[in-house]
């Protein structure tokens, strides 16, 4: 039961967590509103399909619902949230036959490590201005193609490490890959993706 | 060293998993390499920029459907 007299955005995760333990629905809907915008972004980028993406959300909130006793406070909520939403978005791409253990990336001169790694004296360093850039919408949008770009396995680590934040031993459990096998894809995903930011702002 | 192989290096740099040795040895090239510091900066930037871009936020409408179906999920 909803309690009409509590604020809910203004509660900790925490203090949500222990509501939902109580059946307050009302708090559960608070934690949707939190963190389905991230989830659902998430969902996107490794399924790259909308719909695919709406059902990895509708899937992962029903589990949260449901197995909320499961949740031991070891990592934040949220962690634990887009944990489960990869897992999901993992399980529908594994459905349309994606290929963990291929290197695509290897077979595409465009995606060559040696050209990814070039770097001149006339490069532009724009890590200072990174944040007033992205207010630009065209290269947010360019940054959003580029990460879609990238071949699933190396989206997919990409995406875990540097967007769910989970440690390397975690994606290597996960996607049943040894550690330097992560940090080859990360490495490569982040300079395929560095590269390309570079190549816009340089235009 | 050369700047290919600090970049090849950059990753476990980043992730405080190098060794001593080559830690104190690329950190000496980044002293002489202007071009390489900049890589280094926009390699971690990079991670940074996309991360935002991800985070973007849903339109409401879309957590109001999601909000609509769980309700109906959940309440039977």
């Amino acid at each position: 039961m909803a309690d009409k007299t509590l604020n809910y955005r203004s509660l900790s995760d925490n203090e949500l967590v222990g509501l939902i333990r109580e059946k307050d629905y009302a708090a559960f809907e608070e934690v949707v509103e939190r963190y389905s915008p991230k989830a659902m972004r998430l969902a996107m980028k490794i399924t790259k399909n909308r719909e695919d993406a709406q059902d990895v959300l509708q899937e992962t909130f029903v589990s949260i619902y449901k197995n909320i006793e499961s949740f031991r406070g070891e990592s934040a909520f949220s962690s634990w949230i887009y944990r489960i939403c990869t897992n999901f978005a993992l399980m529908k791409l594994r459905g349309r036959k994606f290929d963990n253990q291929s290197d695509s990336m290897d077979e595409n001169p465009n995606m060559d490590i040696e050209r990814l790694a070039e770097h001149s004296h006339s490069d532009n360093d724009w890590s200072d201005r990174a944040e007033k850039l992205l207010l630009k919408k065209e290269l947010r949008e360019k940054i959003d193609e580029a990460i879609d770009r990238l071949p699933d396995e190396y989206r997919i680590v990409f995406l875990m490490k540097d967007v769910d934040g989970m440690s390397n031993e975690e994606i290597g459990r996960e996607l049943n890959l040894t550690i330097p096998a992560v940090k080859s894809r990360l490495h490569r995903a982040r300079l395929f993706l560095r590269k390309e930011i570079s190549k816009y702002l340089e235009e | 060293m050369r700047c290919k192989e600090v970049v090849e290096l950059l990753c476990d740099y980043l992730e405080g998993d190098l060794p001593d040795d080559l830690k104190k040895e690329l950190e000496e090239h980044f002293h002489m390499c202007k071009p390489c510091i900049k890589f280094l900066r926009t390699y971690s930037a990079t991670s940074r920029v996309c991360r935002q871009v991800v985070e973007e936020s849903l339109d409401d409408e879309c957590v109001e459907e999601l909000k609509k179906f769980l309700k109906t999920k959940l309440s039977t």
